[in-house]
């Protein structure tokens, strides 16, 4: 009777003993936090890009393909970020508004900050573009500032003036960084002034306005600046008809800088150190490298009148 | 007075004493010599206590023949009776298993051995016999028990095991934290990915291609977040193997090593062991019940970082414990029942603004019920039932995955002969996958579908069977064996064919010829074991590995061992996204399948580390490349050179010291970004990132309190130099962990 005894209480031992140490630990919780807003990053032409644009200077700029290969959203590290969007798209800015770039999801007071830059293999393709579109911003290729780059924003578009029309194709192959996007037109944004405010449950959107027409700019701040064709039809010196990056870059800044070159306007360029590019200074001495480096990164307009902090990756092609 | 059929020194009762006394109730008979032993073997010698109580109720004089198998420490492995005579033989089993020995040496080392003996029971007296007068001659003193043969065991393993430690050696190597699994980094073939965590390239192989074996029972991961310490408490782990290719038949489902660990035997004798340390806290105690027929086994280990880190990092949580549970049975001399329980938790997460985030989150827990059989003394069969539960909280994502698994296995081994055993086994194991669905995503993020559709929902079972041959003779050592293996998940089927062989020649005296070869089959595997998280539909098919190796073993004085082994390992269908990435893809789960090659050379020079001055030198020389298309380039973790060189001296007085020092190669330089293209082709000759070395110190202070009873500090420092490390062009640490505590034993 012991010994059937002992045998009982050995068996419920070995039943409870691992099954009671396994009762006792912790479980991997749920997600218990609160729950997150969202927003929504969408991509719309400027009225000049969706319906072209007429320069100071009387020339009708008309714009047939403004491509980008956008993206790879985050929410920074000052607030709770739920969910970020690391993937990119290419969009024909032009084919339609409010084209979707992705969804983000936290709480609190976050940095919003996305890039333009050529497309992964992964990117999805906005409206009006196609497979052939993406291959070819996808080849490397070579700039005056890459050796070897995909194509991370494109213009193309047309001129006109008394009879004479142009043509233009501006391929950009470095990768532009945007952050500390806020609402202050032109200002330069602290790390108060974030770019959106996420409440719980609360859904928003944002529009990025991508304007073309700023490469046309004389100066990079929007007001005040005048839209200029002639410096560019002046260095079509092939007599083409096409004006290209490589003819850009045959133009000296200093030519254009005094009122010898034309009418109106000054170029207003930092000399010694341009756009700041991973923490090294460009020196802008070419019409291309104005347009390039100073210009083409004011294209991104925040949600029509806010403006974003920018920065140009070069990655391991530059040329000095 | 009753003289009582009734022996048993145990009871405690004044009759039962005398009568023990008077008339020994049992003890081994005195023996002739025994034989001579081949030469350099030494035979155990029986030190302790070698009383065997008359079984209550039993009658008349009976003679038991034991087997033993004494471990290299002394301590009684198994104890089976030659044939069943209840219920002698059981009370003659079960005193032996609390026997300890001078353990079998050869050539001055100590080893494991098999030995025979024979016990004797008398009937004890009718009536108490008188006591002998004052001045007369005491009882002469119990002698050695009979040995008849002596078979020596562990000198050495399988042919196809690379190595194996010992928990008494694994306490002694700097920078593993007494922990027999992680000294596995410090042995030939295995290069880590980053130095301090646990997860290593074993012979090419990836981390998602190594699998982790405890008693047999499957385990997703050995170690806790954080560089933590094992998922198991040391005390219960009696040693640890890495086969790093060619392993034997019985282990299938992993197309790279593998390792496994053997826990301790059950030890009726009450005994513990416990450590409090800089970060966490453990204990292990074991004791016997119902006359050592049954032995119960409690421990675990708790962190207490949690505490810790919020002195220096207020926002950051980090929280780890494991527990084990055993209970063993012996229902009758040849059945044993257990049940074996482990499970580990971690816990890591970062409050920003108020809100928790967690970081990562796993834990798994194994329940493994077996009856072990022994027919006779040739045959001996396990049947186990195993259930599992498996948890992970989804990087970067808020939601869990879990594995639910139930398997059943039978394993049975058989002697024909001497040479000859014959071993073989099947299994069934059934998973269920099953995820949350991901909250707060967006719907068209190519990651969050490719993760969905590499990691869905669904049911896989797995069917094995295998089998093998022991061939031993006096020279020449043969194990051909075989597994197939079923796998489905969900609609998808696929079936592997492993054929293995192993050998071990004796070409001249302490020389030994060592070759594996073998084929093993595996499904889709990840960058590495996540619980809960493995892909499925058999995306891609079932990745292959041919893997083939060829060495010299050469026992030189000063029981020190000296191995060369070459490796050529070919991975077909891999799915090594670790290998093939560039900086941008880490993590994107992408699967790209590649072909995989290794080779390389390992040399393994090893004396003891418990010896009074004991130490290794493990040096591996590879080169592993992977081919995706047409495009042929190193794996992103090959490291043409990894030495390890690792030293223990006894200081006298009871203080030991010691160093280890650890230097590798750097892996590729992986070319940069191009404005988000493909980078472009990678090279077999390609720039490195720079090499690194850490140096790991130990020095220990051990007090011995009793037979038994010793208390030790202990002070340990991984990379004591703080040397930062370039993964991926990332510099990373330096990792360095501190260790200071205190442990006991009884």
């Amino acid at each position: 009777m012991r010994r059937a005894a002992r045998r009982a209480a050995a068996i419920a031992c070995m039943i409870s003993a691992p099954l009671a140490a396994a009762i006792v630990y912790a479980c991997v919780p749920a997600d218990t936090r609160p729950l997150p807003g969202s927003v929504t990053l969408t991509a719309s032409p400027s009225p000049a890009v969706a319906g072209g644009a007429v320069t100071d200077d009387g020339w009708r700029i008309t714009f047939d393909r403004v491509i980008a290969g956008i993206g790879r959203a985050s929410l920074g590290d000052t607030c709770v970020a739920y969910s970020e969007a690391n993937y990119d798209r290419v969009l024909d800015v032009g084919a339609d508004a409010g084209q979707k770039i992705s969804i983000l999801h936290g709480l609190g007071a976050c940095d919003l900050r996305f890039s333009i830059g050529a497309p992964s293999s992964d990117a999805l393709l906005g409206a009006r573009v196609t497979d052939d579109d993406k291959a070819r911003m996808r080849a490397p290729g070579a700039d005056r500032y890459t050796t070897a780059g995909g194509i991370a924003f494109e213009v193309i578009g047309s001129a006109a003036r008394d009879g004479v029309a142009l043509r233009f194709d501006f391929a950009f192959r470095a990768r532009v960084r945007y952050s500390r996007c806020a609402l202050v037109p032109d200002a330069a944004p602290d790390r108060e002034s974030v770019g959106v405010d996420l409440e719980s449950q609360v859904d928003r959107t944002f529009d990025l306005r991508i304007e073309a027409e700023a490469l046309f700019r004389d100066n990079v701040g929007r007001d005040g600046a005048a839209l200029r064709f002639d410096p560019f039809a002046a260095a079509d010196t092939d007599r083409d008809g096409v004006v290209t990056m490589d003819e850009l870059d045959a133009v000296p800044i200093a030519a254009l800088g005094d009122a010898g070159a034309f009418e109106a306007g000054t170029y207003d360029f930092d000399d010694d150190a341009g756009t700041t590019t991973d923490g090294r200074p460009v020196a802008v001495e070419t019409l291309g490298d104005y347009v390039y480096v100073v210009l083409m990164p004011t294209v991104l307009r925040f949600r029509d009148t806010g403006s974003c902090s920018s920065a140009i990756g070069f990655g391991r092609g530059r040329r000095p | 007075m009753p003289g009582g059929r009734r022996g048993g020194a145990l009871i405690g009762r004044a009759v039962a004493i005398a009568i023990a006394l008077a008339a020994p109730a049992a003890r081994a008979q005195p023996a002739p010599p025994p034989p001579p032993a081949p030469s350099g073997l030494v035979a155990p010698v029986l030190v302790s206590d070698r009383a065997v109580a008359y079984p209550a109720g039993a009658t008349g004089d009976a003679v038991v023949v034991l087997t033993l198998t004494v471990n290299d420490d002394g301590t009684v492995r198994s104890a089976t009776p030659s044939e069943t005579n209840e219920p002698f033989s059981g009370s003659a089993a079960r005193a032996a298993l609390a026997w300890r020995f001078e353990p079998a040496t050869r050539d001055g080392k100590p080893v494991a051995a098999r030995i025979r003996v024979e016990v004797a029971f008398h009937a004890p007296a009718l009536s108490a016999p008188e006591p002998p007068p004052p001045g007369s001659e005491a009882a002469p003193p119990p002698t050695p028990p009979r040995v008849d043969e002596v078979t020596v065991r562990g000198a050495h393993g399988e042919p196809s095991r690379t190595a194996t430690l010992s928990r008494a050696e694994v306490r002694q190597l700097p920078g593993a934290f007494g922990d027999p699994f992680r000294a596995i980094e410090a042995l030939p073939g295995v290069t880590p990915i980053v130095s301090g965590l646990p997860f290593f390239y074993v012979r090419g192989a990836p981390p998602g291609n190594v699998g982790y074996f405890i008693d047999g029972v499957r385990v997703p991961y050995l170690f806790h977040v954080g560089a933590g310490p094992s998922v198991i408490h040391p005390a219960m782990v009696d040693t640890v193997d890495l086969y790093s290719g060619g392993y034997p038949a019985r282990f299938g489902r992993f197309a790279g090593g593998i390792v496994t660990a053997e826990t301790t035997a059950p030890n009726p004798t009450a005994h513990g062991e416990g450590n409090l340390r800089l970060f966490d806290a453990g204990a292990l105690v074991e004791s016997g019940f119902d006359g050592g027929r049954g032995t119960a086994l409690a421990g675990g280990r708790y962190s207490y970082t949690a505490a810790l880190l919020s002195l220096i990092a207020k926002d950051t949580h980090l929280d780890y414990r494991d527990y084990q549970a055993r209970v063993t049975y012996d229902v009758t001399p040849k059945d044993r029942i257990g049940v074996v329980s482990f499970g580990s938790y971690d816990f890591l997460s970062q409050t920003v603004d108020g809100v928790e985030n967690v970081l990562f989150a796993s834990e798994f827990y194994r329940v493994d019920v077996r009856h072990d059989h022994v027919f006779d003394a040739t045959t001996r069969m396990r049947t186990a039932v195993t259930l599992g539960f498996d948890q992970t909280r989804i990087p970067a994502q808020p939601r869990n995955s879990r594995d639910t698994l139930g398997a059943v296995r039978v394993e049975i081994e058989h002697a024909v002969s001497g040479a000859v055993a014959i071993r073989g086994g099947a299994d069934a194991t059934l998973e269920a996958f099953r995820a949350d669905v991901r909250p707060y995503s967006d719907p068209d993020d190519p990651t969050t579908r490719r993760f969905n559709a590499l990691f869905p929902g669904r049911d896989d079972t797995t069917f094995g069977a295998w089998g093998d041959v022991a061939l031993r003779w006096p020279r020449v050592e043969v194990t051909p064996g075989a597994r197939v293996d079923l796998y489905r998940s969900g609609d998808a089927t696929a079936v592997g064919v492993d054929p293995r062989i192993a050998s071990r020649i004796e070409v001249a005296p302490r020389v030994h010829v060592i070759h594996a070869l073998g084929i093993a089959h595996q499904p889709p595997s990840f960058l590495i074991p996540i619980p809960g998280l493995a892909i499925g539909q058999l995306q891609g098919g079932l990745q292959q590995s041919i893997q083939s190796s060829a060495g010299v073993e050469v026992e030189l004085p000063e029981a020190t061992t000296a191995t060369l082994t070459a490796f050529d390992n070919v991975f077909e269908n891999m799915s090594d996204t670790l290998g093939v990435t560039d900086q941008r893809r880490v993590g994107d789960f992408r699967e790209p399948r590649s072909l995989g090659s290794a080779i390389g050379a390992e040399v393994y020079v090893r004396r003891r580390l418990t010896r009074r001055v004991g130490g290794y030198v493990s040096y591996t020389l590879s080169r592993s490349t992977r081919s995706v298309g047409n495009e042929r380039f190193l794996s992103a973790f090959d490291r043409t050179h990894v030495a390890n060189a690792a030293i223990a001296y006894d200081l006298g007085k009871a203080w030991r010291a010691g160093a280890r020092f650890t230097v590798y190669t750097g892996t590729p330089a992986l070319p940069g970004g191009n404005n988000g293209l493909t980078p472009p082709p990678r090279s077999l000759d390609p720039v490195r990132d720079p090499a690194f070395y850490r140096l790991d110190l130990r020095i220990e202070k051990r007090w011995t309190l009793s037979k038994t009873v010793w208390l030790a500090f202990v002070a340990e420092m991984m990379n004591a130099t703080l040397h930062k490390e370039v993964v991926l062009g990332q510099t990373v640490g330096p990792v360095s962990i501190p260790s200071i505590g205190v442990e006991g034993a009884f």
